[in-house]
């Protein structure tokens, strides 16, 4: 089953994708801050995170720059869903070494093809 | 008098001991209260999500329905601002099916500034029509956190009818709106509203021009290059002048390179002559580039570095003219230098992190 790991302090946000990634045969862990996350991502060696930018403790950048040090977690990709829509904030995003970069407020059906689309490019 | 004063500590003590009970007592009621809400909340939480995903099986649905609980429709209101497309779509015939629209707008009135707060918050994301006028009549209310609250709503509404109500929130006497409230509530309106923001242009108060050359260089309005223009050249206000020259920047037709040209002159303010060499190397082309690189050479250290600034962002033509002036050793060296060093700086960094990703 693929391991999806997501880390975001909003338990409304970390519901909403929890039941749509279940509901499309994903297996979910879920976290609520950024070293929780860092933590989780070394154990559990996730095929995807998804990832709060702004966050207690490590900021979701953080946790992509760390990733990408770490060789068990640097092929892993990682999606940011973060309430900055700033194009630089999507830059810094990217330039972080995150896959893909979705502003809040999202869609559900939006984060799962989005999913779905990187999950198919690593495979 | 010995009994009295035992008396007197007996009950002292007894009160003490009663307070802390009674502190206690209340303690531990409110730590199950707050547990108890939030395994209501929770609860409800799951129940909404399943909803949101269209996944609820007809008694949880005709539960959901049926609930007048005070907390979903907390909650549906909170969850309006964290999901869009299809599930908003949801969200919001459900509220609007509870009434919550109107209910929303009787709280506009309401005497608490929070409960007035929340009300306008949640009628911009539910972003219902009948929303605008009450939303509108907020822009001036007596508190400044209503008033914001009511700019923002009418950005994500998204009606360009409320531009005159927005701008005129500008001007009116000490229940301003701040100028950065109002030029993201425009940009949210987004360039169907260009039109009516150039009516500020022309008839509104200093604040209004301001916002208004602010949001048309924005928006790329290319119609109203001329009124911009004429409020580069014209306007009393040297703040209009400074974002009208932004503004035709940002635009970037080389009909206004004479106009910003102008704006170099040195009997001018020193904060238009910077501005106007950014918008002139927004433009570009090589007319632009010499009218620039003389102005590194002048005395003013804020003309020079925003000038030796502006040329090293005009491509080749102004690097070349850098180096030149760099080279020279002249009251500009330092400043076309300084610029150089940056921009190569900026492109070791950038060949750094695109090697380490």
């Amino acid at each position: 089953m693929t391991k999806i790991l997501v880390a975001d302090d909003d338990p409304d946000i970390v519901e909403l994708v929890n039941y749509k990634l279940t509901q499309s045969g994903y297996e979910v862990i879920a976290v609520a801050d950024g070293k929780a996350a860092l933590e989780m991502a070394r154990e559990v060696h996730p095929d995807l995170m998804i990832l709060d930018v702004t966050m207690p403790f490590h900021s979701g950048i953080d946790v992509t720059l760390e990733a990408r040090k770490d060789p068990d977690l640097s092929g892993v990709p990682i999606i940011l869903l973060t309430a900055k829509s700033m194009e630089q904030d999507t830059e810094r995003g990217f330039a972080a070494g995150a896959t893909d970069y979705m502003t809040k407020p999202f869609s559900p059906r939006e984060l799962l093809s989005r999913v779905q689309a990187v999950l198919a490019r690593v495979t | 008098m010995r009994f009295i004063l035992i008396v007197s500590v007996l009950a002292l003590s007894a009160s003490i001991l009663l307070m802390i009970i009674a502190t206690v007592i209340l303690r531990f009621a409110r730590t199950r209260i707050e547990a108890r809400s939030l395994a209501n909340r929770a609860e409800l939480r799951t129940l909404l999500v399943k909803f949101l995903s269209e996944d609820l099986n007809p008694g949880e649905l005709r539960l959901l329905k049926t609930s007048g609980s005070a907390e979903l429709e907390e909650l549906s209101e909170t969850m309006l601002a964290k999901v869009k497309g299809r599930a908003k779509d949801i969200l919001v015939s459900f509220l609007e099916s509870r009434g919550t629209v109107e209910q929303a707008i009787r709280r506009t009135t309401q005497r608490g500034y929070l409960g007035r707060c929340r009300a306008a918050a949640f009628l911009g994301h539910i972003g219902s029509a009948e929303a605008r006028e009450p939303l509108e009549a907020m822009l001036r209310d007596r508190r400044r956190d209503v008033r914001i609250t009511a700019a923002r709503s009418l950005g994500y509404l998204g009606d360009p009818k409320s531009i005159p109500a927005l701008l005129t929130g500008l001007d009116y006497h000490r229940r301003l709106l701040p100028f950065g409230t109002v030029l993201v509530a425009l940009m949210r309106i987004g360039s169907s509203g260009q039109d009516l923001v150039g009516v500020g242009l022309r008839s509104g108060g200093e604040r209004q021009r301001a916002v208004a050359a602010e949001f048309l260089g924005l928006t790329g309005a290319i119609r109203f290059t001329t009124e911009l223009v004429d409020l580069l050249v014209n306007d009393r206000s040297l703040d209009v002048r400074i974002r009208s020259a932004r503004a035709l920047g940002r635009i970037g037709s080389p009909s206004t390179i004479t106009p910003l040209i102008g704006c170099l002159d040195k009997n001018n303010a020193t904060g238009l002559r910077t501005v106007s060499c950014a918008a002139l190397a927004a433009i570009g082309g090589g007319q632009v580039v010499s009218e620039i690189c003389q102005l590194i050479e002048e005395d003013d250290y804020l003309i020079s570095s925003a000038a030796a600034k502006a040329v090293s962002q005009m491509g080749p033509l102004g690097t070349e003219c850098l180096d030149q002036i760099a080279k020279a050793n002249s009251a500009g060296s330092p400043y076309a230098k300084e610029v150089l060093a940056r921009v190569a700086a900026r492109v070791v960094d950038k060949t750094q992190n695109q090697s380490e990703i």
